[in-house]
């Protein structure tokens, strides 16, 4: 089940995770701040999966910018079974980062395609309909805030 | 694109009704060449094609039936071959009344030529 604190993100993210038949999603800003998850079951997973995003997005960008010009765009790994499909969006009010882990249920190729759906749909909504909260400041605050209502205990 | 391959894919896309030949790899579904018209989606065309031959493939086994080396699917407006050997995918699109068995016969002649 697709949960977010950016209602804007539910559509979008649920149709990723049932047209590209991914197991696992997170959509979450640059900073680490989760958005959005499908799949997950514990919070401390969603919290370390954000962080690790956010730190290869950093790498990934800077590396790019440095090498490449620019920054790179999606990554992929693949894995013995499972494989995992990185990729930023930019939206109206900034970058949303999405994460996504599948099998051999389903195909990079259509992760991919399906993807490019996901971001299309994101770029064509205003700044008003993705504004988020703003960062209070203290982070693991907000994070703390954001995973309880992300798992139901806000 | 190498040259063996852009001539296999040549071939394939000059045959009648022919509007895509594309090379991919099977467990990805990632084009590695493209010859297509320009309203063709060659990376949505590889994606799908391969992901339908995998189903396809795992149903065969599971009814029993054995390895399967070429699929066709027949729509209102067109037809999609596919053929594979190893982890490379030829995928062919293609007009409603395209022949099948010559279609067939090249991709089976294509594979060999670049697997």
């Amino acid at each position: 089940m697709t949960k977010s604190i950016a209602p804007w993100l539910d559509t979008p993210l649920g149709e990723f995770v049932r047209q590209a038949r991914v197991d696992l999603a997170v959509a979450l800003e640059p900073s680490g701040r989760v958005l959005a998850q499908h799949g997950f079951t514990r919070s401390l997973d969603v919290m370390a999966i954000c962080s690790l995003v956010a730190a290869i997005n950093a790498s990934a960008t800077e590396l790019g910018r440095q090498a490449n010009g620019e920054p790179f765009g999606p990554l992929h790994h693949a894995g013995k079974s499972r494989q995992v499909f990185m990729a930023p969006v930019t939206v109206a009010s900034g970058v949303v980062l999405l994460l996504a882990v599948f099998d051999d249920r389903t195909s990079l190729g259509v992760v991919r395609h399906f993807f490019g759906a996901f971001a299309g749909s994101l770029r064509g909504l205003s700044n008003e309909e993705t504004a988020r909260a703003p960062i209070s400041g203290d982070f693991e605050r907000d994070l703390g805030r954001n995973l309880a209502m992300l798992f139901g205990r806000a | 694109m190498n040259a063996p391959l852009r001539e296999t894919l040549g071939t394939l896309a000059a045959l009648p009704g022919v509007r895509a030949a594309v090379a991919a790899t099977r467990s990805d579904g990632m084009p590695a060449a493209t010859i297509a018209a320009v309203d063709v989606d060659a990376d949505a065309l590889a994606a799908f094609a391969t992901a339908l031959f995998e189903r396809t493939t795992l149903s065969n086994e599971a009814a029993g039936y054995g390895e399967t080396s070429h699929l066709s699917l027949d729509a209102e407006h067109g037809r999609v071959f596919v053929t594979t050997k190893g982890d490379i995918a030829l995928i062919v699109l293609a007009e409603p009344d395209a022949a099948a068995g010559l279609l067939r016969v090249s991709m089976q002649r294509a594979l060999r030529a670049v697997a």
